[in-house]
């Protein structure tokens, strides 16, 4: 694709090419490999054949389950899901949060779960690979079904960084007054939650977010100095830039926040929170392949060899090592 | 075998039409099938005194599906009548459903069984997803009437209809053999759609005027042609059978 106007990006994956995105997981495997990390919860897939075969492959330690029910022609053609409601309640009588991942054939039928939802401790998640612009995207929609606020005294501060091992370890975190979110899996969870103070620490901000919550974030001023410096001196060339690497959308916010004419972004990390940010960013041209020669008369700020460094880093932290990367190549 | 499908708007007299054909078809001595692929299921009520009749998935789900006594019947005049149904408005698939009724019929060798000379389908108006497309697509009709009146939306339906056939056009696809204007009596009828029809790069075939013997005969739960065989209507829907037939 070339670069194009950021109003006219699509809500849709993306495949440049089939080489490079080959044996990527569908929703289904992805949130089913994050939940066998809480030891808290059964799955339960409810599909057909293939949702079965790949999702049997997964290795729960008893009393906890992992059971995939296959839809037949008849329960397809009438909805009929009292036999899947059934099997859901069996799996549910261990006692543990069962996630009931619903798979793309029963989301395109769009039957009435009802019976599913009302099974106590049951928990119904729609997970159509076919909704994300990446298959990672739907953990947002699994982790939002999971984590209700509940009411009570809201006190201290939460990490949301997605190391907790059970589902009841990440629910008490849901009494905290801050919420700090180091994984884009738990955004569209907390940002819900009203009368906290949710802060998105996945994204890169301008360089006001970063002045304001940087007490709440920990962030070294020395290293806020330096980052603003750098991006002052790309704004003081006074020159069209186009950003690009991992996150190219955020150090373009930030560059655009200390005065930097930034035109264009591309990056290669195109998913839900990305796609959003782009829209937010406004009046920037957008490409997802590095391929695309910059759009004329920008001058490229090019740190995408950084970008498996990157790719482990968050907010801030990712934001300084690609200003450091793009000093280093490009000022 | 002769296979023909009927499409056009909801409510244009789709049913009608190919019910006085199947029997006007019977009367002339050919086996037939008429195959109601609406999920209302209300294509064959007047060749059965205006009864419903059980569907072939109403008898798939009761699971009595081994063999096909449940779901055809044969009216009077000899028309074998077959719906395929469809689940409850508002749960299941109706597409998939199509889809699986055409399959039982394939699986029970129905045709092979009955040799019918013609099979007639009667489809839903709107072919909202790849189920309603079945007896075009995939080499179930080898031909396609588009049944309409002179009504804006009911042209509208039609130029859609055509518009598929056209854009997929390709081996395997019913051809489009053109309209059947089921006239409502609106001002400038046949040349709205005669033009219509030359937009559509199509022609009109046939033309059945509107007539009260119609609503007389499926007030009595049947067909003109059983109702009235001698009435005027009666002897038009002959002459589209010896249209269709040729």
């Amino acid at each position: 694709m070339s670069y194009i106007p950021c109003e006219k990006l699509k809500k849709r994956r993306v495949v440049t090419s089939h080489d490079v995105f080959c044996a990527s997981h569908c929703a289904m495997d992805v949130a089913l490999e994050e939940l066998w990390r809480l030891d808290d919860v059964n799955v339960f897939v409810l599909g057909v054949g293939e949702c079965a075969f790949y999702s049997g492959k997964v290795v729960f330690e008893p009393p906890r389950i992992n059971r995939s029910y296959t839809l037949t022609d008849r329960e397809i053609v009438f909805g009929d899901m009292s036999a899947a409601a059934a099997a859901l309640a069996d799996v549910c009588a261990n006692g543990l949060t069962t996630v009931c991942l619903v798979t793309c054939v029963p989301s395109v039928m769009n039957p009435d779960m009802t019976p599913l939802e009302e099974i106590k401790g049951a928990v119904v998640v729609k997970t159509p690979d076919f909704e994300g612009i990446s298959p990672y995207d739907i953990m947002g929609k699994v982790y939002k079904s999971l984590l209700k606020m509940t009411d009570g005294p809201k006190s201290g501060t939460a990490f949301w960084d997605g190391r907790e091992t059970s589902l009841a370890a990440l629910r008490k975190k849901l009494s905290a007054a801050t919420h700090i979110v180091n994984n884009r899996d738990f955004l569209p969870a907390l940002s819900e939650i009203g009368g906290v103070n949710v802060i998105d620490n996945v994204n890169i901000h301008g360089i006001d977010f970063y002045n304001e919550n940087a007490a709440a974030l920990g962030l070294d001023k020395a290293r806020l100095r330096r980052a603003a410096e750098i991006a002052c001196r790309i704004a003081e060339k006074r020159k069209p830039v186009t950003v690009m690497g991992r996150s190219a959308y955020g150090v373009a916010a930030f560059l655009r926040s200390l005065g930097a004419d930034v035109r264009a972004v591309c990056f290669a990390d195109y998913n839900a929170v990305s796609y959003l940010a782009c829209r937010n960013l406004g009046n920037v041209a957008v490409s997802l392949d590095y391929a695309d020669p910059p759009p004329d008369g920008t001058t490229l700020l090019d740190y995408s060899s950084a970008d498996g460094e990157l790719a482990g880093k968050n907010g801030f932290d990712k934001l300084c090592a690609a200003l450091n990367h793009t000093e280093k190549s490009c000022l | 075998m002769k296979r023909i499908a009927f499409y056009g708007k909801g409510g244009i007299g789709k049913s009608t039409t190919v019910s006085n054909l199947a029997a006007a078809l019977a009367r002339k001595g050919f086996s037939v099938f008429q195959f109601g692929c609406d999920p209302k299921a209300d294509s064959t009520i007047n060749h059965h005194g205006g009864k419903r009749m059980d569907t072939v998935l109403d008898v798939m789900r009761r699971g009595d599906d081994n063999d096909e006594a449940g779901f055809i019947y044969k009216s009077p005049l000899g028309v074998y009548c077959l719906e395929a149904g469809g689940p409850l408005p508002g749960t299941g698939c109706a597409g998939r459903g199509i889809i699986s009724a055409f399959e039982k019929v394939d699986e029970l060798k129905i045709y092979e069984k009955y040799k019918p000379d013609f099979v007639l389908y009667d489809v839903l108006g709107d072919v909202v997803c790849g189920g309603f497309a079945m007896p075009i697509r995939n080499g179930y009709a080898d031909q396609l009437y588009i049944v309409t009146s002179g009504e804006m939306m009911s042209l509208y339906a039609a130029d859609n209809i055509a518009r598929a056939v056209k854009n997929v056009g390709k081996t395997g696809y019913a051809v489009l053999k053109g309209l059947i204007l089921n006239k409502k009596n609106i001002e400038g009828e046949d040349e709205l759609t005669r033009k219509a029809a030359e937009e559509m790069g199509t022609k009109v075939v046939f033309t059945i005027p509107r007539d009260k013997t119609v609503q007389a005969a499926e007030a009595l739960g049947k067909t003109v042609v059983e109702a009235f065989p001698d009435s005027e209507m009666s002897r038009l829907y002959m002459k589209l059978a010896e249209m269709v037939a040729l």
